[in-house]
């Protein structure tokens, strides 16, 4: 470090580090180091560069510099001259920033190194301590531990204890226990009083269903299948290792950001455990559905319930609408799982619960509340029923007020059969077809020979597309009153869905010949031959229809098609126009009205 | 500054004068430089990062034209912080989970066990609070002089637990006791060389303006409370009460009754706690010399709320022009009244602390 000295003489205060006092002094930049020199003394002290100290770091745009002598000298020189500061750097660059700050950085690498060491390390031997961890924990820890994760997540809600229902519910978890044969883990299911639709597995094997999830369910295989994915994550000890793994990691993002403002460690905890959350879902999953098929249950409910969840609706339940449910979907739902779900190949599967099972679990919390959101009737075109019109409305109150009134009278008498005969009607009304069949199957129970009964419940079964049963149902009816109109028409309908042509017309054409007022029964035979592909019988079948009654409007949408299939397209185009010149008729009608419209533009007609 | 007045013979007895000298570049670049080398090196850079800001606020404050200077280092930042993290926060940590294991949440052994654990945590604030004020006391230097905290920790940790917890059973009544009483002990422990701090202050003074600043919090509770139920009533006027969903008008009505009431409060204890400020200046002497703060509420309460600001704003990241900004506010209304003999100030004999600050880096107390 030899540069020759400047000459300048600057002035400053020197401190001799025995008292609080400076004295003024002149100092040179000499090629050895600083001199320093004090009024009126002869000697002069010389600081060599490589042992001058300032406590900041020092810049070339400084405006003074307080300077002392290494190592611990207590001596200072303070030069207040703006120019002072550049002409020192060049002699002595130690004092700028960049050798105190590489100071800092430097043990800060050696650490990023040593992360990197230990995460290629765990990655490459395929470990994780955190599971490691878990699977050390003694088992009565991990359920006082997941005693307190379930208080604090949900201790205000009461457990369900309906005794049917928690009988139910035990009998469906032995069940998947014992599927799960060689990975069993002992599990404690418990059941909420909690609308929200969810479920969670904690520590310890203790699995939380909430009322929203099983009420809002489609079927009790759903919950089986939800009750496997928690009992999935239960085998897996990933609740255990979750825990386990943000206990770590929030230690780490403390020693790492040491101080630092809490939210940034957060959200890189939480950013991690993301990734887990996803792998352990799968995991779930996989073990889902080896315990659904070890058990014979099948696995539709689980990709049923992830549509629901996701707002695509299954063809079985159509109609029911969800997007109002408050949902948590704690478990983002990606396609490939679905899809994984639906690749199962079938095997012989038995329903989860039987229907009083599932009943009982569906009100181990009280009478259900169900969902105002809509029924809608069976679809024209399929059925044309003409039960007392159920108004396809959003919401119906009086279904609403008939079932709470009958559930109160039950309350007091199961056995009063009106009572569940109104209930089932108002179940009906609102599509909740499966809990119209329970109540219509108690009433049968009790009044065996009542034909209006046996005509609901296959009504819900056509509904719920049990067809062998409701055809059953209906024979019933017909045994105890030939005459019943309804019956008739309903089976010849279900005949119609199965393309049982031939027995579709018999019943049709019975019902033309006795009760000749009976106008659907016309509509429906002319469907049935129009789907046969008889077309010029099913036209005359049509006009038939029209000639008794000219403002059914389905009857005219049908003749529409059947032309249309005969290739005489002006034809199809009139029926179709004529159609929607009219206004909907009967319960079928905007179904007319809507696939008029749709064939119109197909057939590029305005 | 004029190269001259710094230069020229300091008189033996004189007013000292104590002014702030912003740094050239500012704050802005250092906190962006050290919050990336902080990214950058998962997060070990972050004590010598808060050593630099602290060098520059240092230097930033002229005694008679001359700079205070820190002289601590990263490594003691750090070296403080592991001892603390390993020997107090791990085990304690450690010690929560097992008990959260064992103990029921209901559980009488359970509420002994939460006392325990508070009493620690408050017996662990007030040791880190002294512990980091005596570790910086004795990293600063002005004209190579040093200063530093001379009583032990451990009285002073008792101290701040005991009254601690006498806050509740007086209904707060014991606030500006303690404050005081805490002021006291750390005051005349300070040191400046060889020198000690006195403080004379009291808790009478106090008084005058703190129970306004209580009554207050209990007016203000009852309207908040009252605004709130009109606001809920006018709910019920319309048929069934909703409490389950108010509307999203009358959320914003509840909130905003509620941030009234929070600012107005903030007001009120601002106008108290400024009066704290400058009467402890008032009382503080050192040699011949006293001191005069000048902090007033409007300035003080736009400081807080800015500072507030921009703290949160950058996810602390700016955190170091908050600390400078605080600091340059305080410096700017500081003066020193009377005579002080630098020429019989020596050096205190002292040695060096050895550990830095850990407990404060830990508990998140910043005691300056």
């Amino acid at each position: 470090m030899s540069m020759p000295s400047d000459g300048r003489r600057y002035q400053g205060a020197f401190g001799n580090g025995r008292t609080a006092v400076t004295t003024p002094v002149d100092v040179r930049l000499t090629s050895h180091g600083l001199e320093i020199r004090a009024e009126g003394e002869r000697q002069a002290r010389l600081w060599p560069y490589a042992e001058l100290q300032s406590s900041v770091p020092l810049l070339v745009d400084d405006k003074d510099v307080l300077l002392s002598r290494a190592p611990g000298g207590l001596e200072t020189l303070f030069v207040a001259d703006a120019t002072f500061p550049r002409a020192l750097l060049a002699r002595t660059p130690a004092l700028s920033p960049a050798r105190r700050r590489w100071q800092g950085v430097r043990p800060g690498l050696a650490l990023v190194a040593a992360v990197a060491v230990i995460a290629g390390g765990i990655w490459a031997l395929d470990v994780s301590p955190p599971q490691t961890v878990a699977r050390m924990m003694p088992q009565q820890v991990r359920e006082t531990l997941g005693r307190n994760v379930v208080t604090s997540l949900a201790g205000q809600y009461r457990a369900c204890d309906g005794a049917a229902g928690r009988a139910a519910l035990d009998r469906l978890t032995q069940r998947l226990s014992t599927a799960a044969a060689a990975n069993a883990v002992p599990v404690q299911v418990m059941l909420l009083d909690w609308g929200l639709i969810n479920a969670f597995a904690a520590p310890g094997g203790q699995i939380i269903l909430t009322r929203g999830l099983v009420q809002q369910a489609g079927s009790a295989d759903e919950v089986a299948a939800v009750l496997a994915h928690e009992m999935g994550h239960a085998i897996e000890l990933h609740p255990e290792t979750g825990l386990v793994r943000v206990i770590g990691l929030t230690a780490a993002a403390q020693l790492i950001l040491a101080g630092s403002s809490g939210t940034l460690s957060n959200i890189g905890v939480i950013l991690t455990q993301l990734r887990y959350t996803r792998i352990a879902e799968r995991e779930a999953d996989t073990h889902a559905l080896r315990l659904l098929k070890g058990a014979g249950i099948s696995p539709k409910g689980f990709g049923d319930f992830f549509e629901r969840l996701e707002g695509r609706r299954p063809a079985a339940q159509q109609g029911k609408g969800i997007t109002d449910y408050e949902v948590i979907r704690t478990h983002p739902l990606t396609a490939e799982r679905l899809a994984m779900i639906r690749a199962q190949p079938a095997y012989p599967a038995t329903p989860a619960l039987s229907p009083e099972d599932w009943r009982a679990l569906r009100e181990a919390c009280g009478a259900p509340r169900p969902p105002a959101p809509a029924p809608a009737a069976p679809s024209g075109d399929a059925t044309a029923s003409p039960t007392p019109a159920p108004t396809p409305g959003k919401q119906s109150p009086q279904a609403e007020q008939d079932i709470a009134e009958a559930t109160r009278t039950l309350a007091n008498n199961p056995k009063d059969v009106a009572a569940l005969q109104k209930r089932a009607g108002a179940y009906a009304r609102r599509s909740q077809h499966d809990l119209a069949l329970l109540d219509y199957a108690k009433a049968i129970e009790l009044k065996p020979d009542d034909a209006a009964l046996h005509y609901g419940r296959g009504l819900a079964l056509q509904n719920l597309r049990r067809h062998e049963d409701a055809i059953s149902a209906y024979d019933e009816v017909l045994r105890l009153a030939p005459a019943h109109a309804n019956a008739r028409n309903g089976r010849g309908n279900v005949n119609r869905t199965l393309r049982r042509w031939d027995a579709a017309l018999q019943d049709f054409e019975e019902l033309i010949r006795t009760r000749p007022d009976y106008i659907h029964a016309r509509y429906n035979r002319a469907m049935v031959l129009r789907e046969a592909d008889r077309l010029q019988e099913a036209l005359g079948a049509f006009s038939e229809t029209m000639a008794r009654d000219k403002d059914y409007t389905a009857a005219l949408t049908g003749r529409g098609l059947t032309h249309e299939k005969m290739g005489a397209r002006e034809a199809a185009i009139a029926d179709f126009r004529a159609a929607l010149a009219m206004p909907a008729k009967y319960n079928n009608g905007a179904w007319a009205h809507r696939v008029a419209r749709e064939r119109l533009k197909a057939l590029g007609a305005k | 500054m004029p190269a001259d007045a710094a230069a020229s013979p300091s008189p033996s007895r004189a007013a000292p004068s104590i002014t702030w000298v912003d740094p050239p570049r500012g704050f802005l670049g250092l906190s962006l430089l050290n919050g990336a080398l902080r990214i950058l090196t998962l997060g070990v850079y972050h004590f010598w990062g808060k050593t630099e800001v602290r060098q520059r606020i240092w230097a930033a404050i002229r005694l008679d034209g001359e700079p205070l200077e820190y002289r601590g280092t990263g490594a003691e930042l750090l070296r403080g912080f592991l001892i603390v993290f390993f020997l107090i926060l791990l085990p304690l940590g450690l010690a929560g989970l097992v008990a959260s294991l064992l103990l029921s949440t209901s559980n009488t052994s359970r509420g002994a066990y939460e006392l325990a654990a508070w009493s620690l945590l408050f017996l662990l604030s007030g040791l880190g609070i002294h512990r980091a004020r005596r570790y910086r006391l004795s990293r600063t230097r002005w004209r190579g002089i040093r200063a530093g905290l001379s009583g032990g920790s451990a009285p002073f940790a008792w101290t701040y637990l005991w009254t601690m917890l006498l806050v509740p059973l007086t209904f707060g009544w014991i606030l500006p006791w303690r404050t005081v009483r805490l002021q006291k002990a750390l005051m005349s422990e300070t040191c400046f060389g060889d020198k000690t701090f006195t403080f004379t202050g009291r808790a009478g003074p106090l008084y005058k303006r703190f129970w306004l600043v209580w009554v207050s919090a209990i007016i203000l509770f009852i309207i908040a409370a009252a605004l709130i139920g009109v606001a809920l009533s006018l709910d019920m006027a319309h048929g069934l009460p909703t409490f389950n969903r108010p509307s999203a008008g009358r959320i914003a009505a509840i909130a905003g009754i509620v941030f009234g009431g929070l600012l107005i409060f903030a007001m009120i204890r601002a106008w108290y706690t400024t009066r704290v400020l400058n009467y402890f200046a008032e009382e503080t002497r050192f040699d011949g010399a006293r001191f005069r703060l000048a902090v007033r509420v409007g300035s003080f309460v736009w400081l807080t709320a800015s500072n507030y600001l921009i703290r949160v704003l950058s996810l602390g990241f700016l955190s170091p022009i908050a600390e400078a900004r605080a600091m340059r506010y305080i410096v700017e209304r500081l003066t020193v009244e009377g005579d002080i003999a630098w020429g019989q100030v020596g050096q205190n004999p002292d040695l060096l602390l050895k550990s830095g600050e850990g407990l404060a880096e830990a508990f998140n107390v910043d005691a300056f």
